[in-house]
């Protein structure tokens, strides 16, 4: 390093010097001040005021604060979806109790249907039932005959709905 | 109308549209019932049971008259009840008999089954009044039956 290299070196740390004494006494920078010196100002003002703000400075960064947070609120509620009406909500559940009534409706059995005239059981059929009520009745005599008569019933019941 | 509704709307009719009708339903019925015989035929048990819960648990249409499904209902709730008797299960027996009586007791042969079956029931438990008193009951639809039956011979 040459002589003349050593002269700028000390110009330049007097004037950073200069500015961080200026900053610390004043609470602004000047342009000489590096960003280093500026952070080393801000913490050294910050700790020979106890580590605490000013009450006056204090209120009027919590007022700051608050009044960004309602500003964001506001914006947060304008940019949210509206919540449907009432009245959609109304034909919503309208149409869904139409549906589930249409349904109910069409698939339900009548009541006011006339029930299907069935063929009579015949009368060995009918004895065969009482006999396997007995003791030592023929059960499976009288499911014989019973299949045979259900089949009957059964084309009656599906020849109706024709 | 909200596009929801609309889409709700035309969803019900869809499905009421769908619905199966009485013919459809009854021969679908019908051939449950013979899948039903024939597994007994052969002493498929379990086959003949999963025909015959099809039968309830299928939903009846629009246009049936409810006396009919009665019929089909009390039919398979006997032959239900015999099967689960048949493999010891007393108490399904028993739900089965009271389920199809609740239905509705006619003087008819199926409500005359349904009676027996709980006199058959209440023997499996040891309940001698309640098997004479259903028996007794049963008894009496088959006399009205074959009272009937032989007036229409004659």
């Amino acid at each position: 390093m040459t002589e003349r290299d050593d002269e700028e070196v000390e110009e330049t740390e007097r004037r950073e010097a200069e500015a961080l004494a200026h900053a610390l006494e004043r609470g602004s920078a000047l342009d000489a001040l590096p960003e280093d010196a500026l952070e080393a100002a801000a913490l050294l003002r910050y700790s020979a005021g106890g580590g605490e703000l000013p009450a006056d400075r204090e209120d009027a960064l919590l007022a700051e604060v608050l009044a960004r947070a309602a500003r964001a609120k506001e914006r947060e509620a304008a940019a949210a979806p509206a919540p449907a009406p009432l009245w959609r909500w109304l034909i919503g559940f309208t149409g869904v109790a139409i549906a589930l009534a249409l349904v109910l409706w069409f698939r339900m059995p009548s009541e006011e249907i006339a029930a299907t005239e069935l063929p009579r059981p015949s009368a060995a059929l009918v004895s065969s039932g009482i006999e396997r009520l007995g003791p030592g009745g023929d059960e499976a005599a009288f499911r014989d005959a019973l299949r045979g008569y259900r089949v009957s019933v059964y084309e009656a019941l599906e020849a109706r709905y024709e | 109308m909200t596009r929801a509704t609309a889409t709700t709307l035309l969803l019900g009719a869809l499905l009421a549209g769908c619905a199966d009708d009485p013919r459809a339903w009854m021969t679908d019925v019908r051939a449950a019932s013979e899948r039903a015989d024939a597994a007994e035929a052969r002493g498929d048990h379990a086959a003949a049971i999963d025909a015959l819960e099809a039968i309830l648990s299928r939903e009846a249409p629009r246009g049936l008259a409810a006396e009919d499904l009665r019929v089909v209902r009390q039919d398979a709730h006997e032959r239900l009840g015999r099967a689960s008797l048949a493999r010891g299960d007393v108490d399904r027996a028993a739900a089965h008999a009271r389920e199809g009586l609740a239905l509705g007791e006619r003087e008819e042969i199926f409500t005359a089954n349904l009676l027996a079956l709980a006199g058959r029931v209440a023997e499996a438990r040891g309940d001698d009044r309640e098997a004479a008193r259903a028996y007794h009951r049963a008894l009496v639809i088959h006399e009205a039956l074959l009272e009937r039956a032989l007036g229409g011979e004659r």
